[in-house]
């Protein structure tokens, strides 16, 4: 199957009709997107500014990473789960937005180097 | 009341800052709608790490002091860029803003969480000892956390007001 037909299929799959079709899934499932995506971002943030030397400075890289990169991980999860159901509902545009592509491998390449720490 | 809110949104879309916030540039409400974003990440994240210690998942390592003095600051700041921001965008779009059932509800939450988030910080500075083991203030803290959830989830509902029905002050409501 080429990737048109994929997207296709995606969009036209029960899951995909029935949150396009309801008036109220769509904002839901974006709200607890951005939800997500605020968690993210914000313990990265906590995780960095302690590797660069700004911030928990006395406190050992391991405590904070073992107290935040498990939130992190959910966080991410939860906003990849959300952001995929947005996604087939309108799999053949969101594919062919130019922002896209690009949001995608910056999440990726975010993904590889929190596996690595 | 609401016809009231609705002259005053009008108004406000005629002034010359919320023409130069309209009429600037397309890209001058995306770069302050993210800026807002990145700064309720900042928010709610302390909050978590704050809410976290006092119910004991987190920051074992650390007092509770110890941990209001390390989110606390960061906390008031972003709360100070929200405003900013926020105050922006209601200039910027009054309409889309004020007419919002959410954006009402969102502004009475920001206002609950606020006033909780300072009592815990002051509280956590004069009794330290007494407070980490306390119930109510334990319940405080999750209460918080789902305070700032919501204002979240409203925030982007702004965007989707009908879902309210007939709460909604928007004509296409």
């Amino acid at each position: 199957m080429d990737i048109a037909g994929f997207l296709a299929s995606v969009e036209s799959s029960n899951l995909a009709t029935a949150i396009r079709d309801s008036l109220y899934l769509f904002p839901l499932i974006e709200s607890l997107h951005v939800l997500g995506l605020t968690l993210v971002f914000g313990t990265i943030v906590i995780v960095d500014l302690r590797l660069l030397g700004i911030a928990s400075i006395q406190r050992p890289f391991t405590r904070i990473t073992s107290d935040i990169l498990k939130w992190t991980w959910a966080a991410f999860v939860w906003t990849a789960t959300t952001g995929m159901l947005m996604f087939i509902t309108n799999a053949n545009v969101y594919y062919h937005n130019f922002f896209f592509p690009n949001e995608d491998g910056a999440a990726r390449a975010c993904g590889v180097e929190r596996g690595d720490i | 009341m609401t016809s009231a809110i609705r002259e005053f949104a009008e108004w406000l879309s005629h002034t010359s800052p919320s023409i130069l916030i309209q009429t600037h540039n397309a890209s001058v409400i995306p770069t302050i709608q993210s800026i807002h974003i990145i700064a309720i990440g900042v928010v709610l994240t302390s909050v978590l790490m704050i809410d976290l210690r006092i119910l004991g998942w987190a920051g074992h390592d650390q007092t509770l002091r110890e941990t209001t003095d390390r989110f606390g600051p960061w906390l008031s700041w972003a709360l100070l860029v929200l405003l900013i921001t926020g105050i922006s965008m209601v200039v910027g779009e009054p309409v889309r803003a004020l007419l919002s059932f959410s954006f009402w509800l969102k502004m009475f939450l920001v206002a609950l969480g606020t006033l909780i988030a300072t009592f815990l910080q002051i509280t956590a500075k004069r009794n330290e000892q007494t407070l980490v083991n306390r119930r109510t203030v334990k319940s405080l803290a999750i209460l918080t956390l789902l305070i700032w959830v919501g204002i979240v989830i409203l925030g982007r509902l702004i965007a989707y007001d009908y879902v309210w029905g007939s709460w909604s002050l928007k004509p296409t409501a």
